[in-house]
């Protein structure tokens, strides 16, 4: 885990001096939509990787049908240890890679067109405004793409694929 | 397009500063600026616009009374010319308008001089325009005597005021006023209405 000193990732509204790059639509607010097109929440912040100044996750908001399900959260490779770990109570947000969403501009929503709405519930949610850590990360990279996948420890992380949005529009 | 990138904001503070160096020169230029050696240059403005001031509004006095006073001498020379037009008979229709001339001439003169005998004409006046209203008055010199009496208290009023050694023309007028009959008609006296006229003409002209 990197220390406060080193991080990298930030919530846009931490830095109050940037915002998002004119020309490039700014989807707070956005509702976020699953494979099947339900609403599973709506769009409160980004999470940002300062040195690169894109947008790398989304911070979304889930609504009940999500918190309701009372899955429990998917645990891969990543978890050692944290198998039995469920979400609690005030614990309603989740991050979603930039990479597997889609945008729809004329309706403002975010389309995420290979993760389900049981993906969703399963995955391991945070409370608002939780620092976001490498740990955690690879949790909800697990959630999503239920592999074997080992990750890197660095900001290479966010080469692959799930990040890479032209990539991701092209399949 | 999922792709969304942040940039920087504009710093807010190089604005902030233009707006001080903005003001900072506006006080400099309206507030002390203006206290320091303008001083001087202000008041010497000053001083020339008041120069001209004063110089224009004496030439406009100076024309201003000058039409007062060609006002007031073309009443009493028209007043003059009336009375010696020889195509003028001496009847009732011409003693209205000697009366008529007369009041305006005096009036002109006392507004020349400074006097007040605003009321005397103006029953001068009444009498004079009433003439025409009174079938009596129409032919008989009643209608100059009714009349004729305020223009004397007038005259009277402006000669003892302004040229108290003038007494004598005025009672030349009186004497020759009260020689006017008024049971009688006005044909029948021309020559002491004529006097009349003519002994006011020459204390008005005496005036000018």
């Amino acid at each position: 885990m990197k220390d406060e000193k080193n991080r990298s990732l930030f919530y846009l509204d931490e830095l109050s001096d940037y915002k998002v790059k004119s020309g490039d639509p700014d989807v707070r607010g956005w509702h976020v939509k699953d494979k099947d097109q339900r609403v599973i929440g709506k769009v409160e912040n980004l999470l940002v990787n300062k040195n690169t100044e894109k947008v790398v996750y989304l911070d979304v908001e889930v609504y009940p049908s999500i918190i309701d399900a009372n899955h429990k959260p998917y645990s891969g490779t990543a978890q050692d240890g944290v198998h039995e770990v469920m979400n609690k109570d005030g614990e309603n947000h989740l991050i979603i890679p930039i990479g597997l969403v889609n945008l729809n501009h004329d309706e403002e929503v975010v389309n995420t067109n290979e993760i389900t709405h049981k993906t969703f519930a399963e995955t391991k949610r945070k409370r608002k405004g939780s620092t976001i850590d490498r740990e955690y990360e690879i949790i909800v990279l697990d959630s999503y793409n239920r592999n074997d996948t080992k990750y890197p420890e660095d900001d290479s992380l966010y080469e692959r694929d799930e990040y890479d949005t032209k990539n991701y529009r092209n399949t | 397009m999922a792709e969304i990138e942040i940039e920087k904001k504009n710093p807010i503070w190089p604005w902030i500063l233009l707006a001080i160096l903005v003001i900072a020169a506006l006080l400099y230029f309206f507030v002390w600026a203006d206290d320091g050696t303008d001083d001087v240059d202000d008041m010497d403005d000053m001083n020339t616009e008041q120069v001209y001031d004063n110089n224009a509004m004496d030439n406009e006095t100076a024309d201003y009374q000058d039409a007062e006073n060609m006002q007031y001498v073309a009443l009493i020379n028209e007043y003059d010319t009336y009375i010696n037009d020889p195509q003028m008979g001496l009847d009732h229709e011409y003693a209205n308008g000697a009366l008529m001339k007369l009041i305006s001439a005096v009036d002109a003169t006392a507004n020349e001089l400074g006097v007040d005998i605003e009321s005397d004409l103006e029953k001068a006046r009444k009498e004079a325009q009433s003439i025409t209203e009174d079938p009596l008055k129409v032919t008989h010199a009643n209608s100059i005597k009714d009349s004729g009496k305020h223009i004397l208290t007038a005259l009277k009023t402006i000669q003892t005021e302004k040229f108290p050694d003038m007494s004598n023309a005025y009672s030349e007028i009186d004497s020759a006023f009260s020689k006017i009959d008024p049971g009688k008609e006005t044909l029948n006296q021309k020559m002491e209405v004529k006097s009349f006229f003519n002994k006011v003409s020459s204390l008005l002209n005496s005036m000018k």
